[in-house]
């Protein structure tokens, strides 16, 4: 009977939104790393530019649905991949963003954290990502390069530059 | 800081390992001259070089701010193609091994960059490592392109 009980409530959060795709579950394992960059610029600048539509289209995403500032969840897209949900679990402006996002199988997510302190006149932009089980080492390693990129690709965009473009 | 001499440090034999790559419009040439000779890397990565990789395979300072000073033990080095060598892990006790494979593919150069032998224990290093490697590729791109050093950004 409990467990009959669970399942109905579990369901019914999917069946009101139409869009929404399967919930995946979402993944504990080990495997976790940190990437991170320095910028010149303030806080607010380097935030704005990770986090804001407007600015991630312009070096990083092809196009992106939502606002990581009000909505819960987001959707990321690029045109060799396609769309990617992305579930916002906080968004503590110009200090900390963690989202859930499914990994590259799509079979489960895993957890990305940013966060932003400014020390020494540098701005430090951190991500970490965890939740990989061991058997997928190696999409971590390429989400790594992946986030890698994503910290040079601001760092150029805030330079003027696209460096997908280049 | 004086670099330690990490030459005779065992190799690395652990499984732990890992690529990442891009690619670059515009030849072979400038890309290998980009990553083998101290002038360039200079320009965009490494604070302060000293020697350049070449056939005779001597060995290669870069020193860093943050990282202090570290050899780069060449192992083989083709030309325009291929470039191995040694450094010594975060812990000093072995040494890694980096490939650096070129190949034109169109009208683009494809660049990867390996690092293997890490253990089992130090994943969090060779995480480091995947991640400075990538920034390296990404600033040798905004170097070789367009003459940029991001990291004055």
């Amino acid at each position: 009977m409990a467990t009959k009980k669970n399942k109905t409530v579990a369901k019914k959060p999917e069946t009101k939104k139409v869009k929404k795709p399967k919930a995946l579950p979402v993944s504990k394992g080990p495997i976790r790393y940190t990437t991170s960059n320095t910028f010149k610029a303030p806080i607010a600048k380097v935030w704005a530019a990770a986090v804001e539509k407007k600015h991630l289209k312009k070096h990083f995403l092809d196009d992106m649905k939502g606002d990581f500032a009000k909505d819960k969840e987001v959707s990321f897209f690029w045109k060799d991949w396609g769309w990617w949900p992305v579930k916002v679990l906080k968004y503590a402006k110009n200090k900390e963003l963690v989202m859930l996002m499914p990994e590259m199988g799509g079979k489960y997510m895993t957890t990305v954290r940013y966060e932003i302190v400014r020390k020494d006149g540098q701005t430090i932009f951190r991500i970490y990502e965890s939740g990989y089980p061991t058997k997928h080492l190696n999409n971590a390693f390429m989400m790594c390069e992946g986030w890698s990129e994503f910290h040079t690709g601001i760092k150029a965009y805030l330079m003027g530059v696209d460096l997908r473009k280049a | 800081m004086p670099a330690k001499m990490t030459k005779n440090l065992p190799i690395g034999k652990g499984k732990l390992g890992f690529t990442v790559r891009n690619s670059y419009p515009v030849p072979v040439k400038k890309v290998w001259d980009a990553i083998t000779q101290a002038k360039h890397t200079q320009k965009y990565f490494v604070d302060k070089v000293n020697g350049d990789f070449t056939a005779k395979l001597t060995p290669v300072m870069w020193t860093g701010k943050k990282w202090g000073s570290h050899y780069q033990w060449p192992v083989s080095l083709q030309k325009e193609k291929k470039l191995v060598f040694r450094w010594a892990d975060h812990s000093g006790k072995y040494l890694t091994t980096v490939t650096f494979a070129l190949k034109k593919k169109g009208k683009l150069t494809e660049l990867s960059i390996s690092e293997t032998g890490w253990k089992q224990s130090h994943l969090a290093n060779a995480f480091d490592n995947c991640s400075g490697w990538t920034i390296f590729l990404d600033y040798l791109k905004a170097y070789v392109m367009l003459g940029k050093d991001l990291r004055t950004e």
